[in-house]
């Protein structure tokens, strides 16, 4: 990136906050739902020191984690079973498509029946919210392997379970790196809405503590954290490992 | 006799409506060490048949042998380079040509076979590139080295300089030979260019269409290297172009048919 992006977007985002100081400064809307940007900072600041936000960021991402891993795997063995077998998919993949579109916040009741208010709960809306992108993805790339490699296997006596895992697996790479990086996206979606209606703790219960105690400076606050977190693990992590397992593998 | 088609025919959507014939009666001996083209217009047949000979795709009808043995299915015993080089992009090149050498040979061996090959196809050098680093040329010369590797009995190679351009193409062709000459692999060679046939080649098998089939088989004795403007070279180039163009416009005609009907 050079230097004159980088200056480009620092400068709208003191544009930004200037035009909403100025709207503050009008004094037209209550500072109850209208904090100025400075008293949105000090917030941040505040919950960081006392160690509420840290406790919160830290409870949000043990779930993710979890939630993450469950739905990566169940995820990778439905989507091979899908890939491989034209009965199961013929059978069940289309529900796995339905299953997809379903909006996570959708299952939390679900969720809370089964587990009651916990951190399971929140785990589990997790699990379901990247479990069917990962599975549709792996699926994908287990049917895009090209026939070419695999007719070249086979000149060199590579069948069968041997070319399933020395030529179909690491030819799906690449689009099981885009399935991850959905399910990361689908999944921290999913854990919002999770813990947005969960007893805590968490980001999205914060969240809606703050909203109980009508703290407009905490509520946008947070809604910047999760903004923050969302694009810096898409770009830094996800797009970039994409990034580059596409150059390597001739797809880019 | 070395490899030995017998009757050879291959139909495709066999007892459907869309069965199609692509060849049938094909009876070609080959002797081992020859380096034998099969020459044609595209579509005849030439990748069906090769890939019949790799093991890739069956036979409807008759047999092709290698030293007396059926071909039921693929076998390291012959090696194929197909037009797209075919390699696996998340190994290096010497991965790439110790591929089909795993769990056949301890790694020590394998590796020194790869570098052996690797220097025969003057590749050396690039032996821990990944595949994205190199060139059509390269990437080609990669995968005859890796079907080298395996110490094929046969060589069978698909139209595989079709996509480079002329200067690299000349360049393959001339360590093309050279390899061959070094390890006398019997080499089955299709292609649709009369020049490259004829440059490389001590035989000539050429095919024609609708149906597919044997039209012409010559014995090039002109010694090599063959020059371009050799007297030699030229005629026969003119022969099997007579021969051809027959076969092309057949093509170009029921094409433009079928054009006509469609737009009736
Ligand atoms: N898998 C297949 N199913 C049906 N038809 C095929 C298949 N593969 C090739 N053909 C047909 O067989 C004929 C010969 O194809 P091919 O062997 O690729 O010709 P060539 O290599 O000489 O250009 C073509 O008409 C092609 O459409
Ligand atoms: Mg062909």
């Amino acid at each position: 990136m050079n230097l004159s992006l980088i200056t480009k977007r620092i400068v709208f985002l003191v544009v930004v906050a200037g035009i909403w100081q100025g709207i503050y400064a009008l004094n037209i809307f209550e500072d109850i739902i209208f904090p100025s940007p400075l008293t949105v900072v000090s917030s941040l600041y505040e919950g960081f020191a006392d160690g509420d936000l840290v406790t919160a960021l830290g409870a949000s991402f043990r779930h993710l984690f979890s939630g993450l891993v469950l739905a990566i795997l169940f995820g990778t063995v439905l989507g091979v079973l899908l890939g491989k077998s034209r009965e199961a998919d013929e059978t069940a993949g289309m529900y796995l498509v339905a299953l997809q579109s379903i909006p996570s916040i959708v299952w939390v009741p679900l969720a809370i029946m089964i587990f009651g208010f916990s951190e399971a709960a929140v785990v589990f809306v997790v699990v379901l919210g990247g479990t069917f992108v990962m599975a549709l993805n792996v699926r994908s790339a287990i049917r895009s392997v090209p026939p070419h490699l695999l007719r070249a296997a086979r000149t060199m006596g590579v069948s069968g379970v041997s070319q399933f895992f020395r030529v179909e697996i690491p030819a799906s790479v690449p689009y099981f790196m885009s399935g991850l990086r959905l399910a990361w996206a689908f999944s921290w979606r999913a854990l919002m809405a999770g813990e947005l209606l969960s007893n805590g703790p968490g980001l999205g219960y914060s969240l809606r503590y703050a909203q109980d105690y009508a703290r407009m400076d905490q509520v946008i606050g947070i809604i910047i954290i999760i903004g923050v977190i969302g694009a810096v693990v898409d770009q830094l992590v996800f797009s970039k490992l994409e990034k580059n397992v596409m150059k390597r593998w001739g797809i880019l | 006799m070395f490899l030995e088609f017998e009757d050879t025919g291959k139909r495709f959507g066999e007892a459907t409506e869309n069965e199609f014939e692509v060849f049938k009666g094909v009876n070609i001996s080959i002797e081992n060490n020859q380096f034998v083209s099969i020459l044609g217009p595209s579509g005849c047949g030439k990748s069906t048949l090769l890939s019949m000979v790799a093991g890739l795709e069956d036979t409807s009808e008759g047999t092709i042998k290698l030293e007396g043995q059926e071909i039921t299915g693929p076998d390291p015993e012959r090696g194929m380079v197909f037009q797209q080089p075919s390699l696996f992009p998340w190994l290096t090149v010497r991965e790439n040509v110790m591929f089909p050498l795993k769990k056949k040979r301890s790694k020590k061996e394998a590796e020194a076979r790869a570098e052996h090959f690797l220097k025969m196809v003057h590749l050396s050098s690039s032996s821990s590139r990944y595949t994205y680093e190199l060139s059509g040329g390269m990437q080609q010369r990669v995968a005859i080295a890796r079907a080298l590797a395996m110490d094929p009995k046969v060589l069978l190679m698909d139209e595989p300089f079709g996509a480079l351009d002329e200067q690299t193409r000349h360049i393959l062709h001339r360590e093309l030979l050279s390899i061959w000459e070094e390890t006398r692999k019997t080499i089955l060679f299709v292609t649709h260019s009369i020049q490259e046939a004829i440059k490389l080649s001590d035989r000539v098998i050429v095919m024609g269409t609708r149906p597919g089939r044997i039209i012409a088989d010559f014995s090039i004795d002109v010694p090599r290297p063959r020059a371009r403007d050799d007297e030699n070279v030229i005629g026969w180039e003119k022969h099997v172009m007579e021969l051809l163009e027959k076969e092309i416009d057949k093509v170009l005609k029921e094409e433009l048919d079928n054009e006509s009907v469609s737009y009736n």
